[in-house]
């Protein structure tokens, strides 16, 4: 069962002849493509990073301006807010003074309308009482 | 115990040549005739020649004969070389993986009605081991060289007289456990086969014995090239 002969160094020599053949037909190639593709794959990844930090620097871009925009759109909404709220004061204190002026008007109106009345008042009231004395005494005055 | 059919050794007996009928053969012819011998070539063939079909043209986006052999063969490296380094890996990758394709399929075609496993002959087994077993000393010799004498002298220098005779009886025990693991389990393996052969006639061995037999050629292959990748990384490393 265990018997060791020549065929001993021919085994080594089979092993020794089948490691040159596969090694050519089959490791070599082999390891060959797969160098090839772990090459490949990382100039892709050295590619792929280049295309993201472009695309990061192009969003920062995007968003600096976008600020910027921002910024200029609010600077212009408060202005323009700033000059409506300036032309309406202008306006309001425009129509109050406008207002107080026929208020004013309106007021010395009715004060020489009252006036005027007291004094027709007045007059009638003088003639009134000298009536009432005379009707209470009988006799004119 | 003799294989019941044989084919290769039948149609060498068809064309006059001398086909020993015991485990080995007496006369040179005789032993170049030995069913472990044809069988070893037959499967040193298929494999040169299922590779060559099989691989084809190499492209960047792999077929499937591509990718098949892709996974074996880059399997194999990415073990070697997270055991041994880039380094050997590269050096030492045509050996180690031809007795990783080699055992496996010579395991394996002993459970097909007709062949043989080569590996159940020691004269296989030993011949792969010295193999192994040489180059793990070139390899010791090769890192550290004269000094490659500190592997066998252990930690202390009192234990000189101690350590030596293990770590040389277990260094050449090496020669006999990686050679008898494989020849016994083969053996083991096709000798229960041909029994069921026998018994239970040559088309039919019993399946679980044959899930077994799948199950052991594949876990021997890989003992054995797990082995020479152990042999070999201890062989570059420092000494204690």
């Amino acid at each position: 069962m265990i018997d060791m002969d020549i065929t001993l160094v021919i085994q080594i020599i089979n092993m020794i002849v089948l490691m040159f053949f596969l090694n050519s037909v089959l490791y070599k190639p082999v390891r060959e493509v797969l160098k090839k593709r772990a090459e490949k794959l990382a100039g892709m990844q050295g590619e792929i990073s280049k295309f993201e930090k472009n695309a990061q620097l192009r969003q920062e871009e995007v968003d600096a301006k976008m600020a910027k925009a921002s910024g200029k759109a609010k600077a212009a909404l408060d202005s323009a807010r700033a000059d409506a709220q300036a032309a309406g004061a202008e306006k309001l204190a425009d129509i109050k003074a406008k207002a107080d002026a026929e208020k004013e008007k309106q007021m010395a109106d009715i004060k020489a309308q009252l006036a005027g009345a007291t004094s027709q008042l007045q007059g009638s009231l003088n003639d009134f009482a000298t009536q009432m004395a005379s009707k209470i005494l009988g006799r004119s005055l | 115990m003799e294989h019941p059919i044989l084919f290769i050794s039948l149609i060498l007996e068809g064309l006059g040549l001398p086909v020993p009928h015991g485990f080995v053969g007496h006369t040179f012819l005789e032993q170049l005739c030995a069913p472990y011998m044809t069988y070893t070539w037959l499967v040193m063939a298929f494999l040169i020649i299922v590779s060559k079909l099989t691989l084809g043209n190499l492209e960047m986006i792999p077929g499937k004969g591509q990718n098949f052999w892709e996974i074996v063969v880059g399997g194999m490296d990415n073990f070697f070389v997270d055991n041994m380094g880039r380094e050997m890996t590269d050096q030492f990758f045509p050996m180690i993986a031809t007795f990783g394709l080699y055992i496996a399929v010579a395991n394996l075609i002993g459970l097909i009605p007709g062949f043989m496993s080569p590996t159940s002959s020691i004269n296989t087994t030993l011949a792969l081991t010295i193999i192994v077993w040489v180059t793990h000393h070139f390899i010791g010799f090769r890192a550290h060289g004269i000094k490659y004498y500190k592997h066998f002298m252990g930690p202390m220098w009192w234990l000189v007289p101690l350590m030596l005779p293990i770590e040389l009886i277990s260094n050449f025990a090496r020669l006999l456990s990686l050679s008898i693991r494989l020849f016994g389990n083969i053996m083991a393996k096709e000798t229960l086969l041909g029994i069921l052969f026998m018994l239970a006639g040559f088309a039919f061995a019993p399946l679980p014995i044959m899930v077994l037999g799948v199950l052991v050629s594949l876990v021997q292959a890989m003992v054995f090239v797990l082995l020479t990748v152990v042999y070999f990384a201890q062989a570059a490393e420092h000494a204690h």
